[in-house]
């Protein structure tokens, strides 16, 4: 109920304020936002949140601010407020906050919590409202994820570089370290896994008695990417990168109970645009070895790749089509290295719909439906009552959302 | 359940009318202060400015896009030199602006409002309908 109440008073905070303020309070300052409100309800599974009975906690809100302190220096922030049921960060967060200093178009310096490009759309993943759909493809975009692949907290060097009359090419390479949240489900499945192995352990000296709690700490994050923009046409082409290692600390202890490495993630990506048609595919693996207690516990690439295409008829309409998949294990696609569980959790295929309309300049209402195959992902976690998630399953998400 | 979603479907189809605009977009011209001096532009380079892609003049100031949004030549400029639909270009901006690359550019309300601030702001490029470009603003020639 205070969720709801929050939400409410934030809205009618903004509907009152839009008029009032200008936002461009002076040509070098800037201030914009937007309230998104909506539901979701699934079949067999839930996702993300307790989505079995429909549920409404599903709120995101986000207020920037940038100011253009010199010709080339840019300081920007945005506060972010997500509830999506017991799995996110139901408080305000610093979505991301940079000092920008551009002396030319082609080298750029962000310095600070900086979005990561991965793919196509990860950095502007908060701004649902934006895309054709409600939820970016999962292979790709997952969920789960979301808070460890958002943002880096370091520097990178950015900028475009013209390649004659072929078009354009964007760069952007950066180092730092990534963030792991505590109310995640990323660190729940982690907790889960660590106490499952201590009720099950019965010789290894490694791992504690008990399970009180855990920290993951980042142990470097690069990487980069490239967009290639097309003079002929709206046409993207992208690669992107990065590495990463991470260990989990249990029990406060100065050892690391869990090492994971991200030997290589990588996204190749194609955006199309003609006329009022998108068409969008990318295709990703990510080679990840995750070691507990001195036993590794995974080694190998995933495997993700979405084709997606929109149409726009009218003006303020887009209808989307998505079919999307995901491989636990690239070189085991029908999860036969894991036979204690259901084959079907090595895999996820989505197929989707959604509707987009404008409703005017500022306020945009979006409903989907997925019929799933699959329980990869992390779906375990937010399906406790069941020994494994039902193998085929689907959901449904409306969203409204304000922006100015 | 597949039935009720379809129902909910039809339901926002019929209760939310589209706005479905004929009417055909206007001819324009891209404009700038006539004491910018310049040499020959390429429909590339304006692209890119107009875009956020090319910061700053030849003379070192910074390029100020203007984008002259609720006049009839909005739509055949965003289609025929940005190769984007006014949505799709509307949105870019806010990807830009939402994931922290850069703040937004001047919407102007209309052809007057784009004239003033020219007049006021000599870094700035905008376009016009072709009966809307007065002094001190002038076309600017752009080449293939």
């Amino acid at each position: 109920m205070k969720k709801i109440q929050l939400f409410v008073l934030t809205l009618l905070f903004l509907l009152l304020a839009t008029p009032l303020l200008a936002f461009d309070l002076a040509e070098s300052l800037q201030i914009h936002g937007f309230v998104s409100q909506g539901y979701m309800s699934s079949s067999n599974n839930n996702f993300l949140t307790e989505s079995r009975s429909g549920s409404y906690e599903f709120t995101d809100l986000g207020l920037n601010l940038n100011w253009m302190a010199l010709d080339n220096l840019r300081l920007g922030g945005q506060a972010f407020y997500r509830n999506l049921g017991n799995y996110s960060e139901d408080n305000i967060t610093l979505d991301w906050a940079l000092v920008d200093y551009q002396p030319s178009d082609w080298l750029g310096v962000r310095l600070g919590k900086v979005k990561m490009p991965l793919g196509l759309y990860n950095e502007t993943r908060d701004s649902d409202f934006l895309q054709p759909m409600i939820f970016l493809p999962q292979s790709i975009y997952d969920e789960s994820r979301r808070d460890t692949n958002l943002a880096y907290i370091g520097g990178g060097l950015y900028g475009n570089l013209p390649v004659g009359s072929w078009g354009d090419i964007d760069y952007h390479v950066f180092t730092g370290e990534s963030t792991y949240p505590d109310d995640s489900i990323l660190t729940q499945s982690t907790n889960n896994s660590i106490s499952e192995s201590i009720r099950k352990n019965k010789t290894n000296p490694l791992l504690p008695d008990s399970f009180e709690s855990s920290e993951r700490k980042s142990d470097g994050l690069y990487g980069g990417a490239i967009v290639f923009n097309s003079a002929a046409h709206d046409l993207r082409l992208g690669f992107s990168l990065f590495r990463s290692k991470n260990n989990v600390y249990v029990n406060g202890s100065s050892t690391p109970l869990m090492e994971n490495t991200v030997k290589r993630k990588f996204v190749f990506s194609l955006e199309y645009l003609w006329r009022d048609w998108m068409f969008v595919s990318e295709y990703g693996e990510t080679d990840r070895k995750t070691s507990q207690a001195g036993k590794v516990t995974m080694d190998g690439p995933s495997q993700s790749w979405y084709v997606m295409l929109s149409y726009a008829p009218f003006e303020r309409w887009t209808f989307t089509v998505l079919y999307d998949e995901f491989y636990r294990l690239k070189y085991d696609r029908d999860g036969s290295t894991k036979p204690q569980s259901p084959s079907y959790t090595a895999w996820r295929k989505d197929l989707g719909g959604a509707i987009r309309y404008e409703i005017n300049d500022d306020w945009v209402l979006k409903a989907e439906y997925h019929y799933i195959d699959g329980s990869a992902m992390q779906l375990n976690v937010v399906n406790p009552d069941k020994a494994y998630p039902d193998r085929y399953w689907s959901y449904f998400a409306a969203k409204l959302s304000y922006s100015f | 359940m597949l039935v009720r979603f379809f129902v909910i479907f039809l339901l926002c189809f019929a209760l939310l009318r589209p706005d479905v605009s004929a009417a055909p977009a206007q001819e324009f011209v891209v404009v700038v202060h006539k004491d910018r001096q310049l040499g020959a532009v390429t429909a590339h380079d304006v692209r890119r400015m107009f875009l956020g892609k090319i910061s700053k003049w030849p003379d070192g100031q910074r390029v100020l896009p203007v984008y002259n949004t609720k006049d009839g030549a909005h739509k055949g400029f965003s289609r025929s030199l940005l190769n984007k639909s006014a949505a799709q270009l509307k949105t870019y901006w806010r990807k830009r602006l939402f994931s922290g690359q850069s703040m937004m550019p001047y919407m102007a309300d209309n052809s007057a409002e784009v004239v003033a601030y020219l007049t006021e702001h000599p870094n700035a490029i905008s376009y016009l309908p072709l009966d809307a470009v007065v002094e001190p603003l002038k076309p600017l020639s752009v080449g293939k």
